[in-house]
Formats: C-alpha cells, structure tokens, sequence
C-alpha cells in the first residue's frame, strides 16, 4: 500500500428519495486505493456497488463523507473543476452500446475526450485517437465505424479507448464483463491488466462475479445492503474469508468440478436481500447469516481490522 | 452423421439433421447445421455455447416458436411418437405448455405483468383443461410452495412487479411444470439472477424435475453451471454439435479443442492464479453452410483438413483402461477430426499449443 | 498477478461503406415524390399571387362554368372565378396557417416537454396533468368553441388549431428528454468531462431530433387537415378570401356535372397530405445512422 494513496473514500453516504423514503444506497464506506492497484467490489444486486462507483466520480453527489483523490476532496470541488480533473478519472460502463453516443462514429467517440478538454489540433487528436485503437486490439479503420456495427466484445473496447485515451490515473470499471461472452470477458481482462502494467493504472472492477473479481484484483471488498462488510486483500478474503456473507458467496459459486464426484451440492443459505426500504435492526445481514446470536440483531458490527490488512465487520468475526 | 446413437426405449426427444436458417436483408444467416440430439425420460441434458451458437434457436425451432424470419430447412424431432417440426401449429399448440414446458431466461417474456402470479400458474392448467378450477388452485399453491416461494398464499395474489427477479424466475418455473410436462425446456433460466438466488433456483428445478421423472433440457452459456447440475451436456458451436457426452467424461475427459477453449476461459476462484486463455476471434455469423469445421479458424489444432471437410459426429473411443468395463462405447461423441490427440492432451493442450 | 501473451492476431483492416445523407433519402421513392410535390406546394405558397393568371376574386361572367382550358387550367365557377388562381390563393393560405400553427404548437410542446422533463418532480407532474388533460380534450370542438368566440380570421384558426396541438409535442419531447436524463449516455459525457451545454446539444438533441421532425411532418398534416374541416363546416375564412376547405365546401355544393371544382383542390389537399407523411418517412430513414450503412 502506497503511502499517500491515489484515492481515500472515508464515510461516504448516499441515499435516494423513493415513494417519500429514504434509500440508503451506500452507509458509511471508507476504502482507500494505492496507484497501479486494482480493488475490487464485489456484491449482489442491489448491495450499492454501482452507486458507490458513481459517487467516487462524482457523477452521484454524496449526503456526506469525504473523496479525496490525488489530493483533492471532490465533494467539494466547484463544478469548474471537477470537470478538469475528470481528465484523470474515468469509467467503463456496463453496456457500452448505451453509453457510446450513437450518433457518432466509433473514432469520435473516442476523440470525443480529447475535444472537450481542448487537446491539440484535430490533426493530433486523429493520430491520437488511431494509435488508442489499436493498442486496444481494434484497428484505425474502425474508426469509419458506429458503435452498433461492432460486436459486443469491440464496442467494450471502444468503451476503454474512450475512457484512457486522457492518460487518467483511476479508471472505475462497472461490470465491464457482464454484458459480454465468456470467451470475450477473457479477451477484455487480459486487455485491461495489459493496460494497466504499461501505464500505471489504478482501477476499482465493479463485478457481481467473484471469479472475474479475483482475477482482476489486488484487494475486495465485499458489500451487503449498501454497507462494506469485508475488505481484505484478494487471497486473504478468497481463501480466508471472515464474514458469514463472504463465505456464502464464495460457496454459491459453480466451479468447474475436478471429478464427476466434486459437484456442487447446489447448497446456500436461503433467502434473498431484504429490501434497503426496510433495513434489519443491528447488522444488516442477521436475517440470512446462520450464525446470528442476539447481539447480532441489536447492534451494528463495525469493519474492524480482524487480521492485518483484513477488515471485517461481524461480531463474530 | 450421429444417426446411429443407439436409441433407448426411453428416448422422448430425439432431434435429427436440424437445420435452421434466418433471412436476413443482407442475405441468409445459417443459424443451425446440422444438429442432431436426444434426451431420455428424466434426463438432464445441458446444452452449453456462446451467443450466436444456435442453442436457442434450435429448441425454439422445434417449439414452433421461431420469428417470422426464421425457417426449419431441414430435420426432424420426434417427441414421443410425433414429429413436432411437421405438426400444424393447432396441434403443436397442444403440446406447448401442456407436454412441454417452457422456462425463459427474461422474466418478461414469460410473465404477464397485469395478471396475478396465481392466475397466471393457474392458466395452463385451465387452458389445456388440464383439470378443473378449484384443483387448479390447490395445484397452483402446491407448486408455488414446491418452488420455494414463502408464503405462497400471499404470494398468489401478488403481481410479478411486486416479486424479486428470482422469486419471478421461480414463479415463470411453476408456470411451465404447472400440467406436469414431460420435458422441461429452461433457456438460461438463472442468468440474470444473482449467484446466491441462481444455487436457490437450481436447486429447486433439479429437485422438482427428479421429482417428476421429468426430462429437462437447459441452454446455458456458463460452463460452471453445465458442469454441476447437468446428466448430459451438449456443446454447440456455429450451430453445430461439437461434443457430446456425460458429464463425468464432460468434466474428466473433454475431447474437443472448443470445450477445452471454453475450460479455459472459465475463471475458478479457486485457483486465481490459473493462466487465463482467450480464444482468439470470434464467433462467426455464416453467411453459407460451413464448408470445414467452422472453429478452425480459432483452433489451436486446425490442420487443413479442419478447413476442408466437416468433421462428422464420432463416438470417442473409451479410454484403455476402461475398455473392459462394459461401458457402452458410445457414451461420448465427438465432431473434430483431430479429437484422438486433443483427449491426448486434456486441459494441457490449449496451454500448451500457445 | 498472472499476466497473459495477448493472443489478439492483428485486426484486419475494414471498409465501413457509407452511404451519404441524400442517397439515404433517395432510396425511398416515395419520399422522392413527396419531396417534389412539396416543393411545388411551397413555391406555390410563395409565389402564388404573382404565378396567378387572374385575381382569384375577379368575376368573369363570359366564362361561367367552363371546363378546363388554356386560359382556365382548372376551369371556371358560376360566377366565372378563375378555379386554378383560387387553388394557388388557398394553397397559400392554408400552408401558413399550417406552418405557423405548428411552429406555434411546437414551442409551446416544446417550452412545456422540456421543462417537464428535466426538472421532474411536482413541475412535472402539474405539466403534465395539464397536458394529459388537454391531449384528451376533444380538440375539433374546442376550436370550434375558440372560432365563435374570438371569430374567424386567420390568426384566430392559427390559435384554435395550435393550442390543441401542443400537448402531443409536450408529451413526445417530455418522453424523450426522460430517458436520455438519466440515461447511460448522459451520464458518459458527464464522465468524460463535458459541460451540460455539450451534452444537451452533442449528446442528447442528435437523438431525440429524428422523432421531433418526423413528428413535426405528422403534426402538419394532421394541421392542414383540421384547418380544412373547419372550412369545410363553415369556419373557414370568409370570402374573398379562400382556403383549401373553402374550396372543397366549394365544389362540393355545385352541380354534379362539374365535380371537378371539387375533386382538384381535394385531390391536391391529399397529395400534400400523403407528400408531409411520406417525406417524413424518408427523413427517418436518412436521420438514423442505421440507415448509412451500406
């Protein structure tokens, strides 16, 4: 862990007004992230991964806490401002067909950055915008191309042109695999690691599978109803996790079996995420864990450090 | 071309030389080639690709339930005595829903969203008279209780909005085994739900189909969830079948260089460390028939007879240790003409050939 | 971490063929048609009172009733009007009041979508429930009422055929502007760094722009058409002054043996009428980017 790291969140709040309630997406998330570091996020639907995403860039504003990256507190900033320091913060969206502008060609889309923040002649930009392409496995003629003329798999890869063609320090990848084929999801991880060796990238991999998380991260954190209930680095949390959740997600997941005889035995504990409408008493996951004991269900467990580097937050942890 | 598997009298399904082809403005596109596969009463059979392989369309060609652009040109798919590939849609329509159920992996082609979710398990079994209304009813209960659903008579009268997406998918289930079908046909039913709810809904279709001596086919591009629940599983490619075996030998013996490229490409949280192997490419649209094996421009084995001829689908030979045992020698088939040496190999060959 | 050799080949160079805005319009007949007939409708809007051979209200009793001929293309009425002037007259004055209605409905629909739809919440909701309201309301009767009211003339059929229309380009432009707000794409430009002002004009008018003009050719017909029932019923404009539903009504109260004083200016009403849709059929098609591959 670097020193001063690239990004600090501390105590992030964010909630929705639904039907005249309050939702509260994101409770109280602190994480910090070192240069060339990749954290991962992992958690089921509805757990405020995503919304976390935003808010870290800004793209969300925040009820409360602190974003401090590189030195500046961007809750804060002036809108002037954030947009200049968007050059070094970026994002790869889930479905890049929604998030490429239809309307332009795939070479302007990717150029698209570089016009907003005034970088160099169009000459320059061009040549810019060609040499991305190919370091991103596409080739200077798709440029001519619109986005919806390419497969899934090169329109995510338009997607990261887009976003790193800025030289930013954080990329924040939001599901980047989901919308994509298995052999493609292999193709794009290899592409982004490959990217961040060469420049130094940080990035934060928002994912609902585990396996892609493992892959892609230096350390996880795992979130449960808007709360960040473990945060370890990557082997410690897979092979030592320390939260009941984490240890339930890890086994929900189907492996490729060694034998006929390893099948999964199709276990996990019932349930499903009770509704961030209706937040349980005490820690938010007592309805599903089957280790809850009275305590659990009177009083929030912090995340506290239960081994080194290794944040859990569970009682009995 | 696999003609020759060995029908077992069981045998409920069985689907012969399927060819489906879909106009396209920009010309035809050759959907499905050739595919030939069977499932036996209370068989799990996995059918396991890549978008655009021709999994789905195959099982919706023979449901009848193909877009106005799509056409079967060739084959045949005997369903208990019956080709359902010639039946007029009137008939058909008998047998959709009432011998066949069907699962969809989005909810909101399977569900009504103004119909209360009792109605709408009750409605095949009212549709097909398959009993009177008031043992729907009960029927309708059992079934959402036999689903997992909690509290089923509350949830009789809730709208699908009102349910989580696996609490849909497990409702869109009991809709489909609601007059106890034969054969269960589930296209990526747990997808798009999450991988606690997925293990629940599984779970709750493997128990009920064993339950029933229900035959299943499921379509699934995830090779984890193919290898832990299915009997059988079918890998298809490019519309065509490119292997085909039980799933021991599915998971201890694959044979052909595409299921191995798929084994490969499948991240283990287990084993984090694991080399990851892309195929390189894509998945091709085939604007004519394949004239070779259509993965070799992706294979690590092409040789040029790959790009020649299509290899047929061959039953593998049993491993030397095994030949005494009185396995039956056509456990497992295979369609690439260098699958000797790929079985040779195992998962060492895809590492290794790079 | 296990870094992987990039097994990527490299990528072939590819040929996207394009085709250009106007061979996209092109490709639809129809819209070519259209296109041509409109622009004789507009030349005729335009130039109408100096292309005229006589002055639509001068009487020629000599030539009452006659066919049609070199010194009367359409033919004559009983009171010896020339038909083929008073065509061009009402051509003119039925195309203004179309335009200027929309235009007026338009940024009425417009003023009204846009604020709907991006600021939300209970500005939304009281806008819209006015618009739903007015979008319901039976609008034929309601100029009808307007007409008798502020009596006829062209600016108040202007005001009784706009003020019904509105609502349809307020809930249309509403609709459009709400699922880009918080959309993916908007929230891409966001990321990227660029102004609201960037985003409003690069990001989200390109495309919702298509819907709104193939709206708008609707709009007009549909127009047009109001503009000529209410002539037709008696609520048109009052002689000497002549529109296209003063013409039909025209024609249609004559002898049976010279129907043509009603079928030519009905049948260049229709023409028009399928020339807007059409046109804006081929504007769809040249608007989508879809359209310009090859």
């Amino acid at each position: 862990m670097a020193i001063t790291p690239l990004l600090t969140v501390a105590d992030l709040t964010k909630s929705f007004r639904v039907r005249g309630r309050r939702l509260y997406a994101v409770r109280q998330a602190n994480l910090e992230l070192g240069a060339g570091e990749t954290l991962g996020v992992v958690g089921e639907s509805g757990s405020g991964k995503s919304t976390l995403g935003r808010c870290i860039l800004r793209l969300l504003v925040p009820d409360s806490g602190r974003v401090v990256f590189d030195g500046t507190d961007l809750v804060r900033l002036a809108k002037r401002d954030l947009r200049i320091r968007r050059r070094d913060m970026q994002m790869v969206f889930q479905d890049p067909l929604s998030a490429l502008n239809p309307r332009f060609t795939v070479g302007r889309n990717v150029m698209d950055p570089l016009i907003v923040h005034r970088m160099g002649t169009r000459k320059e930009m061009l040549a810019r915008v060609e040499a991305m392409l190919e370091r991103v496995g596409l080739s200077r003629s798709h440029a001519q191309a619109y986005p919806f003329e390419l497969s899934g798999g090169q329109q995510q890869r338009v997607m990261i042109a887009r976003a790193l063609i800025l030289n930013p320090k954080l990329v924040v990848c939001d599901e980047p695999l989901s919308a994509l084929d298995v052999s493609v999801q292999a193709q794009i991880m290899t592409l982004l690691q490959e990217l961040q060796r060469d420049w130094g990238l940080s990035y934060i991999f928002i994912s609902h599978n585990l396996a892609s998380v493992g892959y892609m991260s230096t350390r996880v954190a795992v979130m449960y109803l808007g709360e960040m209930v473990e945060r370890a680095a990557v082997d410690d949390l897979f092979d030592r996790p320390r939260h009941p959740y984490t240890r339930m997600l890890l086994d929900s997941v189907l492996n490729l079996p060694e034998s006929a005889a390893a099948r999964a035995p199709l276990v996990t504990i019932p349930g499903e995420v009770p509704s961030p409408l209706a937040l349980p008493s005490g820690c938010s996951f007592h309805t599903r864990c089957p280790f809850a004991e009275a305590r659990c269900r009177l009083s929030r467990p912090p995340l506290r450090e239960v081994a080194p580097g290794h944040w859990a937050a569970c009682h009995l942890a | 071309m696999g003609l020759g598997m060995g029908l077992a009298p069981d045998t409920l399904l069985d689907v012969r030389g399927l060819e489906v082809v879909f106009a396209q403005p920009d010309g035809p596109v050759y959907a499905v080639n050739g595919a030939s596969f069977h499932v036996r009463r209370g068989e799990w059979l996995g059918i396991l690709g890549e978008s655009g392989s021709g999994k789905s369309v195959s099982l919706l060609s023979i449901l009848g339930l193909l877009g106005d652009n799509g056409r079967v040109t060739a084959g045949e798919a005997w369903f208990d005595g019956e080709d359902l590939l010639r039946l007029p849609e009137r008939h058909l329509r008998t047998i959709r829903g009432r011998r066949i159920g069907v699962v969809f992996q989005s909810v909101s082609a399977g569900l009504n969203p103004f119909l209360r979710v009792g109605a709408q398990v009750m409605e095949p079994m009212l549709q097909h008279h398959f009993c009177g209304k008031a043992e729907a009813r009960q029927r309708a209960l059992a079934l959402l209780a036999e689903m997992g659903i909690p509290d089923p008579e509350t949830r009789f009268h809730s709208f699908p909005f009102e349910l989580s997406g696996g609490m849909r998918q497990r409702v869109m289930t009991a809709v489909a085994l609601a007059c106890d079908p034969d054969l269960l046909i589930a296209d990526e039913p747990t997808t798009a739900l999450d991988t606690t709810v997925q293990v629940q809904v599984l779970r709750v279709l493997r128990d009920a189909c064993a339950r029933r001596r229900m035959a299943t086919i499921m379509v699934t591009h995830d090779i984890g969830v193919a290898a832990n629940v299915c009997d059988r599983v079918l890998v298809m490619y490019a519309g065509m079948v490119m292997e085909v075996c039980p799933i021991d030998e599915f998971i201890e013996r694959p044979a052909h260089p595409y299921t191995l490229a798929l084994r490969a490409s499948h991240l283990d949280v287990r084993h984090r460390r694991k080399p990851l192997v892309s195929i390189p490419g894509t998945a091709p649209v085939l604007r004519e028939p394949p004239r070779g094996c259509p993965f070799a421009e992706r294979c690590a084995f092409a040789a040029d007879v790959c790009r020649r001829e299509r290899p047929p689908l061959m039953p593998l030979a049993e491993p030397a240790a095994a030949a005494g045992t009185g396995a039956p020698s056509d456990r497992h088939w295979v369609a690439c003409h260098r699958a000797k040496e790929v079985v040779a190999l195992g998962d060492h060959a895809v590492v290794d050939r790079r | 971490m296990s870094s992987v050799p990039s097994l990527i080949h490299p990528v072939p160079s590819l040929v996207f063929r394009r085709r250009s805005a106007w061979r996209r319009f092109v490709r639809s007949k129809l819209s070519v048609a259209g296109l041509v007939w409109l622009t004789l409708i507009a030349a005729a809007t335009a130039f109408g009172p100096w292309l005229a051979p006589h002055r639509p209200t001068d009487m020629d009793f000599m030539h009452a009733n006659e066919g049609p001929s070199w010194q009367f293309p359409f033919g004559t009425n009983n009171l010896g009007q020339d038909l083929f002037s008073m065509v061009l007259y009402g051509i003119r004055y039925s195309m203004v009041i179309a335009v200027v209605a929309t235009a007026v409905a338009f940024l009425v629909g417009a003023v009204i979508g846009l604020a709907a739809g991006m600021r939300g919440g209970w500005v939304d909701h009281v806008l819209m429930r006015f618009t739903d309201f007015m979008f319901a309301f039976p609008g034929f009767y309601f100029a009808m009422i307007l007409l008798v009211t502020l009596g006829r003339g062209m600016p108040s059929l202007i005001l009784a055929i706009g003020v019904t229309q509105w609502a349809g380009f307020a809930r249309l432009i509403r609709g459009l502007v709400l699922t880009m707000r918080d959309g993916d794409l908007v929230e891409s430009g966001h990321a990227i760094g660029a102004s609201t002002w960037y985003i409003a004009t690069r990001y989200v008018f390109p495309n919702i722009v298509n819907s709104i003009i193939v709206y708008t050719a609707f709009t007009m017909a549909n127009m047009m058409n109001q503009e000529a029932m209410l002539s037709l019923i008696g609520f048109g404009p009052e002689l000497p002054v002549v529109s296209f539903g003063t013409l039909m009504a025209m024609g249609a109260t004559y002898d049976l043996g010279y129907t043509y004083l009603m079928y030519i200016p009905t049948s260049i009403f229709i023409l028009t009428l399928m020339s807007l849709v059409a046109v804006g059929d081929g504007l769809q098609e040249m608007l989508s980017p879809k359209g310009a591959v090859k």
